[in-house]
């Protein structure tokens, strides 16, 4: 009991969209396959399209719960394509022909060019065969999916990256800590309880400063961008962090060459308040970053 | 990354059986005495339907008609995936010899009763759905 409060309380705080998201697909495509099981009044679960979609919602089942989501989402998608490959539903294999020839349009490369060799004629239009070569609509959404997976795959990539980068900023961080408890810091970071009051600010201001790019952020934008965007937002508390600590060395220069006019930096307002605002300014941290890869594209 | 563990997806087939207004519900020995549909695991080279005629004969205890199907639940049991198929099936009388030793009663209830009954959250959906349908 306690252990299943803890994965509640857990899921609440962390629980992710694309979980959520894969789970929605997968309960769509049990829904429809249950139907198409239903209409055959349960005779059609031993054919081959039924027990190829059972093995394959089970494993994205499986994925999910394991937390394995670009697999579960290979696993659904082939379930998806098994129930398209149902034969006593035909019309279905229409409709999905219709959708990809615009879904097309949208998919960049050979694999657009290929989906329409697939399933359109010369001038553009639908095959008028498609019905009794089912195959062809088939293949073309396996290509579609492929597409998919392929987007999902390079942003796991730019996410492990930067999965990566977020564990070394705070184990950084951490160090920061433990190296000013132990007196091991120059005299300003040797305090550890302005430290601490530091990265807290650093993180409130980041926080703060998130939280409004959310607000007035487009809803709009294409789901990988925003895959990528959303990790990057769980990082951006500890980049505030970090400028929050780099803040207490231009303090300390302050000491030196008099910046701000004042010279008594150990003032826990001052120093609260530069922090908060070194943690707010991480946005301009982060949209250089993001100036500097976009510069290196081009 | 630390992936969790999870066992091998399980399969399994049962059936709400009918007999005039009633349906039958399993009370088993195993799961704290908790009441269910009748049901049982895939055996291998098993079709599905052939596992529901089997589970349910032992644990009702007599011979059963398939009339057609009931529907899919789906559960995480002990972390690992498990989907049930059930089947519409009738009963023509309601003494029968149970086979199996994990059931401790079969109780024969209106579907009404039956639904507040079910241990599961995932048997009563799936009665409720049947009986809104007027198939049970």
């Amino acid at each position: 009991m306690p252990g299943r409060l803890i994965a509640r309380l857990a899921d609440a705080f962390f629980g992710s969209a694309e979980r959520e998201r894969l789970g929605q697909a997968i309960d769509e495509t049990w829904s429809d396959f249950e139907d198409q099981i239903h209409r055959s009044a349960g005779k059609a679960l031993q054919s081959p399209w039924a027990q190829t979609a059972i093995r394959n919602l089970l494993d994205a089942e499986q994925r999910l719960v394991s937390s394995r989501f670009e697999q579960g989402w290979i696993c659904a998608l082939t379930a998806q394509r098994a129930i398209l490959g149902n034969p006593d539903n035909s019309k279905r294999i229409e409709r999905a022909a219709i959708a990809l020839r615009r879904e097309a349009d949208k998919i960049t490369g050979w694999r657009s060019k290929a989906i329409s060799d697939l399933i359109c004629g010369p001038k553009g239009e639908l095959r008028p065969d498609l019905m009794d070569d089912p195959e062809r609509v088939i293949q073309a959404v396996a290509l579609r999916d492929d597409f998919a997976h392929n987007n999902y795959f390079k942003i796991g990539l730019r996410r492990r990256h930067l999965r990566q980068l977020f564990r070394i900023m705070l184990i950084a961080i951490l160090a920061c800590l433990v190296a000013s408890y132990f007196g091991k810091l120059p005299a300003l970071y040797n305090d550890t309880r302005q430290l601490c009051l530091v990265i807290l600010f650093g993180v409130l201001g980041a926080c703060v400063s998130v939280s409004q790019g959310l607000l007035s952020s487009e809803v709009s934008a294409k789901i990988p961008a925003q895959q990528i965007g959303a990790f990057v937002i769980w990082m951006r508390p500890a980049v505030g962090a970090a400028a929050a600590l780099a803040s207490l060395a231009i303090l300390d220069a302050n000491n030196t060459i008099n910046i701000f006019n004042f010279k008594n930096a150990e003032w826990s307002g001052v120093v609260g308040l530069l922090a908060f605002a070194a943690g707010y300014s991480e946005r301009f941290i982060v949209g250089a970053i993001e100036k500097l890869s976009t510069a290196q594209k081009s | 990354m630390f992936r969790k563990h999870v066992s091998a997806p399980i399969i399994a087939a049962g059936a709400v059986v009918k007999r005039g207004a009633k349906v039958a519900l399993v009370r088993r020995n195993r799961y704290d005495g908790d009441i269910s549909l009748p049901k049982g695991k895939l055996k291998p080279g098993e079709t599905i339907e052939a596992t529901a005629i089997r589970e349910v004969e032992e644990e009702i205890g007599q011979r059963l008609e398939v009339q057609g199907f009931a529907g899919v639940t789906r559960y995480l049991a002990a972390g690992a995936p498990k989907v049930v198929f059930y089947f519409i099936m009738s009963a023509d009388r309601d003494d029968g010899v149970q086979k199996d030793s994990e059931v401790a009663e079969v109780i024969w209830a209106a579907p009404e009763e039956a639904i507040s009954r079910l241990s599961y959250r995932e048997d009563q959906r799936l009665l409720e759905r049947l009986h809104r349908l007027e198939v049970v």
